[in-house]
């Protein structure tokens, strides 16, 4: 018999794990799976045949080398044996040496005999090998040292890491934290309604992401807590929706009828919550849409405010609060719904955010998702560092806020950098649709005559009012009449930069900033104090903005011209303006 | 010595004073230590060298953080002839790494194209 280890395939499929055994392989199958190929493998101990073996994926270049060909002699060096639905086994094999090439056997060794656990093993006859069903659905990843860790479940059985759960295997218990647990949502569409909630669950190997339905919402919802280990066995895995979250693993899974919560009290092993913090100062370098963590103090937290949506209509509730870290950045950090709500920012605590999504709103800013967690004064080393640092000095060094928050609003600043010369060059506005473009100019001229209109005063409409000369004034947009206006300004301006200049049309809030006053004060102005009206203009001159411009061909009765127009405007940020200028030096010099 | 009006001042960091030797120069840094007479003074370029600074008068008063020497380069020193001082808190927004870079920039174009003949 060549040395193979008789009746080893018995002993294995009974539990055992005997070290070391020899066994020859008659022959090989490819597996197709997905991306990788997986070789099924009909293994003999000379006594009994068993087609219930694989090859791990790592071990597939020796197939292709011809090392490993049928009829070979195998040591099994390393090997796990897992039991699949309806109590059958598949065999992993893990690592291996060759005893004995194909070429020096020769053949087939012995009269090994099909091995069926389910018969008796003094089975006579010899049925030809077929694939059984378990072999196709066997798709087992790369199984690491798989030997369960020592810790016991409820049940007396082994803990399962995460990093190993698959679609194939339902007899699993895992022991994990809960990181993060989302609110209760519900939905309504057209095949019913239902209510869900979901968490997201760490172990030493891994994470991965658990959604309860309806009667398991009911279930399990209040029992299950953020931070708290918990034994979990019996969900149904499936590949994962990578929209709904970002946690690093191919699966997630649901939980079900059968599904058990069992809470663990020696949480020893299980790691707490994973961050990796972006120090606020590298914001500016990332990409917006990057989902991030941080870790930072609440310098100041805003109140709570009611937006409604645009996009569902929604009314939402919002608090913006200004997080601090000792890279001397602040940035906005934006809360939602009952966390915004529920925020205590008054003793500047230590915030600690996994997955925030970061956005180029008003420079840099970052926004809490569903998915994200906050933790307020966690006890982890950067929390205590950055608390020293704040309440030794920090709290009053200066800051740079990447959420420049301007009056005007000048939202998005970061986009298109052009210069007037290069604008006109390119031609930018002669398509079908609006060009956006951002630049830094100085205040030529500002136009007074004609700068103020008469609006209609009620709220959101700014159309101009006609002048009905018995004191009463008409909206035609509104089809009223009102015994008042609202002075608004409309400016055409000339903005010049080192290319070029150009006029452009200014509106009432950008109007306001360039000349320093309220359209208001300045219809009263234009009125009463003609010298001072005259002043503000001649002061406005020559001050640098950066602009972010929409230019457009526009046609008016016959006549298209391209029109220029203010969609936002701030005053400029020298730190942010000279970063800018040496890199795009340095790109010009070929450096970058 | 060539009066200040007629040349120039280049702005400069530790490396690159030793190419402007008897001209006239800016050296902007922090204060790292004042010599006890308080005509000399060690100040960190914004590359992060040590430069000495020597004074024609001792110094009166006490100074500290940013600091934007006037004078003319003499090999790896510098002969002051006047200091401009900035207080603490422009000292602690001031990008000096920006400041470094543009320098680099400026001495990496030659002849210097910023000179007006």
């Amino acid at each position: 018999m060549s040395g193979l280890s008789n009746g080893v395939i018995v002993d294995i499929t009974n539990g055992a794990h005997p070290e070391d055994p020899i066994v020859q392989i008659l022959s090989m199958k490819r597996m197709p799976n997905g991306a990788q190929e997986r070789f099924r493998i009909l293994l003999s101990d000379g006594k009994w045949s068993s087609s219930f073996a694989m090859l791990a994926t790592q071990l597939n270049s020796k197939v292709a080398s011809g090392e490993i060909a049928n009829n070979c002699v195998i040591k099994m060096n390393r090997y796990v044996c897992n039991t699949v639905q309806n109590n059958k086994k598949v065999l992993i094999i893990l690592d291996l040496t060759v005893v004995q090439t194909a070429e020096e056997v020769g053949g087939k060794i012995g009269e090994p005999v099909m091995f069926d656990p389910n018969k008796n093993p003094q089975q006579e006859a010899a049925p030809a090998p077929r694939v059984t069903p378990l072999a196709a659905q066997t798709a087992q990843r790369n199984v690491p040292n798989a030997s369960a860790s020592p810790a016991r479940t409820p049940a007396g059985g082994n803990v399962h890491p995460i990093s190993l759960l698959t679609p194939y295997q339902n007899k699993w218990t895992i022991r994990a934290r809960v990181t993060h647990k989302s609110d209760l949502r519900t939905w309504s569409n057209s095949r019913g309604e239902g209510k869900l909630f979901s968490m997201d669950l760490l172990d030493e190997s891994g994470e991965i992401r658990a959604t309860a339905f309806n009667e398991q919402v009911d279930k399990f919802m209040d029992m299950i807590e953020v931070d708290k280990v918990y034994f979990i066995s019996g969900c149904t895995l499936k590949t994962a929706n990578k929209q709904y979250s970002n946690l690093n693993n191919d699966y997630e899974m649901t939980f079900n009828k059968m599904t058990e919560v069992t809470p663990c009290h020696e949480a020893s092993d299980i790691p707490t919550m994973q961050f990796n913090f972006v120090p606020l100062d590298q914001l500016e370098s990332l990409e917006k849409d990057t989902i991030l963590d941080i870790i930072g103090v609440c310098k100041e937290a805003m109140d709570v405010a009611s937006i409604t949506s645009k996009a569902s209509g929604k009314e939402l509730r919002k608090r913006d609060v200004q997080v601090v870290d000792d890279t001397n950045r602040e940035v906005r950090l934006t809360l939602w719904g009952r966390q915004a709500e529920n925020f205590d920012g008054t003793q500047q605590p230590v915030l600690a955010v996994k997955g925030a999504k970061l956005s180029d709103f008003n420079g840099r800013s970052l926004s809490l998702l569903s998915s994200s967690t906050l933790q307020i004064n966690p006890d982890i080393r950067e929390a205590h560092k950055l608390k020293g640092w704040f309440d030794n000095g920090g709290n009053t060094a200066e800051t740079v806020n990447l959420s420049n928050q301007r009056g005007g609003g000048s939202a998005g600043m970061g986009s298109n950098f052009k210069t007037f010369g290069e604008a006109k060059l390119e031609n930018l506005g002669s398509g079908d649709q609006a060009d956006y473009y951002t630049t830094k100019a100085s205040v030529v001229l500002i136009r007074k005559e004609n700068c103020l209109y008469s609006a209609c005063p009620s709220d959101g409409c700014n159309k101009k009012v006609v002048d009905m000369n018995n004191g009463l004034y008409r909206c035609e947009k509104c089809n009223r009449e009102y015994d008042s206006f609202n002075w608004r300004l409309m400016l055409s301006a000339n903005l010049a930069d080192i290319s070029d200049n150009q006029w452009v049309t200014v509106f009432q809030d950008q109007a306001e900033m360039l000349l320093g006053t309220t359209s208001s004060e300045l219809g009263f102005m234009r009125e009463n104090s003609p010298d001072k009206f005259q002043n503000i203009f001649t002061d406005a001159a020559f001050k640098n903005f950066s602009f972010k411009l929409r230019v457009k061909m526009e046609t008016y009765n016959d006549e298209s011209r391209l029109k220029t127009t203010v969609v936002a405007c701030s005053p400029l940020e020298p730190k942010e303006y000279n970063r800018r200028l040496i890199s795009e030096i340095k790109q010009m010099a070929g450096q970058s | 010595m060539v009066s200040a009006a007629d040349e120039p001042r280049m702005r400069v960091n530790g490396a690159t004073l030793a190419q402007h030797n008897g001209r006239p120069v800016v050296l902007m840094g922090q204060v790292e230590k004042i010599d006890p007479s308080g005509s000399m003074l060690m100040v960190k370029a914004s590359d992060g060298q040590s430069v000495q600074v020597k004074l024609q008068e001792p110094l009166q008063e006490n100074l500290e953080g940013l600091i934007e020497i006037h004078g003319f380069g003499q090999g790896r020193q510098v002969m002051c002839q006047s200091y401009v001082s900035f207080p603490m808190d422009y000292a602690s927004t001031f990008d000096m790494d920006a400041y470094d870079q543009a320098i680099r920039l400026l001495h990496s174009v030659t002849p210097n194209p910023w000179k007006f003949d």
